[in-house]
């Protein structure tokens, strides 16, 4: 392996004292960050692949991190650049496993949550609700509190094309901004609020579906 | 003010334009003529109000899915760490 200078990062850049900590070989650090980071990581590799495969892909992706952290020159944050490098090695491996996204997932034609919602009202014409959807307080309200509601939408979730279940992943199951979320997955900030706003619609009329069903 | 029914005003927005503006207004990403026309629309429209509301339940239950998830394999923290001790030794 050449040795070379670690690239330097930005002027105050939020995550030079740990990219300075893991350069230095501070195991402590990177151990904790591991622990912090691998659940997320994985999800997003079972996206992909089998639950054992996602196991090795998150583990390969900690030893490239190891070995690429000298390389990181901070034009995002730590943790979307170690997204990055899982998103590449898991959508390699599951193109050459033959389990890769059908590219039609990733367009705007394939989608679970139907074409725009069609609202018309008697009176108002095309585009205004026909009545008002039911609160869900009052539809099922001793549903909306179970843990089956969850599970419902943990399967919806599931159901979604890719492009969909990456983006409401992080931003909705694991909180993290818009601008992260699009820079980890490598799309554009519309592209990254398209691909939410219709994976919440779905995850929105699935426990609605659920509740009505009571 | 929720009457049951919005009123089409002019210059403003129906519910499905309202519909497709809940992501950005929620991220705080409209502009201020979009914020207001949106707010506007939605302050004088039950359906829309509780849409709204809808989206965010959902957005807080997703939230809470994490909760439900077995946990993920453990990574072989071991072999890990005896990595990044080799392998950052022999760099530093």
């Amino acid at each position: 392996m050449v040795v070379t200078d670690p690239a330097p990062l930005p002027p105050g850049h939020p995550d030079t004292e740990i990219v300075a900590a893991l350069r230095g070989g501070d195991a402590d650090r990177f151990e904790d960050l591991v622990r912090e980071l691998t659940p997320g990581l994985t999800r997003m590799a079972r996206m992909y692949v089998s639950d054992a495969l996602a196991g090795d892909v998150v583990q390969d992706t900690w030893l490239a991190v190891i070995d690429a952290i000298d390389t990181f020159e901070g034009r995002s944050s730590l943790k979307t650049w170690i997204y990055r490098i899982l998103l590449n090695k898991v959508r390699t491996l599951a193109t050459r496993e033959a389990r890769a996204v059908p590219v039609a997932s990733l367009g705007p034609d394939h989608d679970p949550a139907g074409p725009q919602l069609e609202l018309v009202h008697d009176e108002l014409g095309p585009g205004y609700w026909p009545a008002p959807p039911e609160p869900w307080e009052t539809l099922a309200p001793e549903r909306l509190e179970r843990n089956e509601t969850l599970d419902r939408i943990a399967k919806a979730i599931e159901a979604l094309p890719t492009a969909q279940r990456e983006v409401v992943e992080l931003r909705d199951v694991q909180g993290w901004s818009a601008s992260d979320t699009a820079e980890a997955l490598g799309i554009t900030d519309v592209n990254q609020r398209v691909l939410l706003h219709r994976a919440r619609r779905a995850i929105r009329n699935a426990v609605e579906e659920y509740l009505r069903a009571s | 003010m929720h009457p049951d029914q919005p009123v089409p005003t002019g210059g403003g927005i129906r519910c499905t334009e309202a519909i497709v503006l809940v992501t950005m207004y929620l991220d705080d990403a409209l502009d201020d003529r979009d914020r207001r026309l949106f707010e506007r629309h939605v302050d004088a429209c039950t359906g829309c109000t509780r849409y709204v509301a809808q989206i965010r339940q959902t957005i807080q239950l997703t939230r809470r899915v994490l909760e439900r998830i077995s946990v993920a394999p453990q990574p072989r923290h071991d072999e890990l760490r005896a990595a990044f001790v080799a392998r950052r030794r022999r760099s530093v």
